[in-house]
């Protein structure tokens, strides 16, 4: 059985005609074009990989149907940066080296988006161990995750430093 | 792998229109946060021919916590329950429990009662709502709303027209305090074991009610009741921890699995009921 879907990705409308069994990460790779967010795990929702922001919440886009998020607001990585500006989260990952191989980031990119942005919002500087647990569902074989810890802790002093309006214009979702 | 095919998906608005579909649909299944239900899908242990996506039941998405009784609606996220203050302060040990599930993504996915309802013996939700005296509120087409106790409740028991709309328990008299300990082979697992601890303070801070369940023991949660007779009368911050966590991990019966030995069970069952009641205490504090 097939049904039109239609998604806002990164502010612009997707549509396709898919199977009601297609699950989000497959429409947003496959149909959207949008191969920022990727497949490790082969759809089990361990890896994290294929988490994207839907209406400003992060989500294993493997764990939702297509369908589910018809008429709905997604964030993936390509539309993290503005106006050829990297954002902080990027910029961050960038200066402390917080990938290897890559395969992991856009999850962890997602991930960290939904928990700096909340972090920030209740004026809450958060531990080591805080950290870690907040990216428990994402996982890395190469890093050992010390620098992408280094990594959150700029971003959100980062974002600290900033205005409400320079920091609102990282999150638009 | 991937989900069968689906032929019927529904995103009904109400509930009223929720059980229509389910009288016309009797095998279909419900979806809510669907983060135990799309994994069973793709590895096929479930074929949803017609899916029930309950997302839209706007009705069911609020926390109320009032005088005698708080609700938890059937699409209330694990981490909406975590930010809600007032259900922090009346059940700390659901608050708890629900924080202890899954990673980020999951809490921002999955539901409370979509856990009772799914009913796997390591879910954290259940031995939690136990403790509390919790119930489920079942509401059918052609009969009122009934309620069931979370310790007798198994999701496939539901009748053909019916659905679980909330968790619900009464506030008692007195100052609440517990928390929820859960052991798993890394953290933010599947229990291994879990103890949930829920308290009511009475004057001068005398424990007047106590319950303690243990999760992640099979057939499923169970109250461990010498353990939580202990703590009857004593006064909160003078009971022995090391007393109680003894006296369950001797009344609870243990299994052998994939995951763990009785044996070793029986040392979580200790120390998970030492922590939680620690945890009761540091909880507490601040209020």
């Amino acid at each position: 059985m097939k049904q039109d879907v239609a998604i806002n990705l990164n502010g612009e409308i997707y549509t396709g005609r898919v199977e009601l069994r297609t699950v989000l990460v497959d429409f947003i790779r496959e149909v959207a074009g949008l191969t920022g967010i990727h497949v490790g795990c082969g759809f089990e929702g361990r890896c994290g990989s294929c988490t994207v922001i839907l209406e400003g919440v992060a989500v294993k886009s493997c764990l939702m149907l297509a369908i589910q998020a018809d008429g709905a607001k997604v964030l993936t990585p390509e539309g993290l940066a503005r106006g050829g500006e990297l954002h902080p989260l990027q910029t961050a990952f960038r200066d402390h080296h917080g990938l290897q191989c890559g395969f992991c980031t856009p999850g962890f990119l997602m991930t960290l988006y939904d928990y700096v942005k909340d972090i920030v919002a209740r004026g809450e500087v958060p531990d080591e161990v805080q950290i870690r647990q907040a990216m428990a569902g994402v996982l890395c074989r190469c890093t050992g995750y010390v620098n992408i810890v280094a990594a959150v802790r700029q971003t959100i002093d980062r974002l600290n430093a900033m205005t409400p309006a320079e920091r609102q214009k990282w999150f638009p979702l | 792998m991937y989900p069968k095919p689906i032929e019927r998906y529904f995103a009904p608005s109400s509930v009223a229109e929720t059980l229509a579909l389910r009288a016309s649909y009797p095998q279909a299944v419900f979806l809510a946060g669907g983060q135990s239900l799309l994994p069973l899908m793709k590895a096929r242990r479930i074929a949803a021919q017609t899916l029930i996506d309950i997302n839209g039941l706007r009705e069911l998405t609020d926390i109320e916590v009032g005088t005698d009784v708080a609700r938890v609606g059937a699409l209330v996220r694990y981490r909406d329950a975590v930010e809600h203050p007032g259900l922090r302060m009346q059940a700390n040990v659901l608050v708890d429990a629900a924080l202890s599930v899954g990673d980020l993504q999951v809490r921002n996915r999955g539901t409370l009662v979509g856990s009772l309802c799914f009913g796997d013996l390591t879910g954290d939700i259940a031995p939690a709502a136990m403790a509390l005296g919790a119930h489920v509120r079942i509401m059918s087409s052609t009969q009122g709303p009934r309620l069931v106790p979370v310790s007798s409740f198994k999701g496939e028991g539901l009748r053909r027209d019916e659905i679980v709309t909330h968790l619900e328990f009464r506030i008692t008299q007195g100052r609440p305090a517990g928390a929820y300990i859960k052991y798993g082979r890394v953290a933010q697992d599947r229990a291994i074991v879990s103890a949930a601890v829920h308290l009511v303070l009475g004057a001068s801070n005398c424990i007047e009610q106590a319950a303690i369940v243990i999760g992640g023991v099979a057939p499923g949660p169970m109250f461990a009741r010498s353990a939580s007779q202990e703590l009857i009368g004593r006064v909160f911050g003078t009971e022995t921890h090391s007393a109680v966590a003894a006296a369950a991990s001797v009344e609870i019966v243990t299994q052998d699995d994939a995951m763990a030995s009785a044996i070793y069970r029986k040392q979580l069952i200790f120390l998970a009921v030492q922590r939680a009641l620690q945890r009761s205490h540091v909880t507490r504090g601040g209020v």
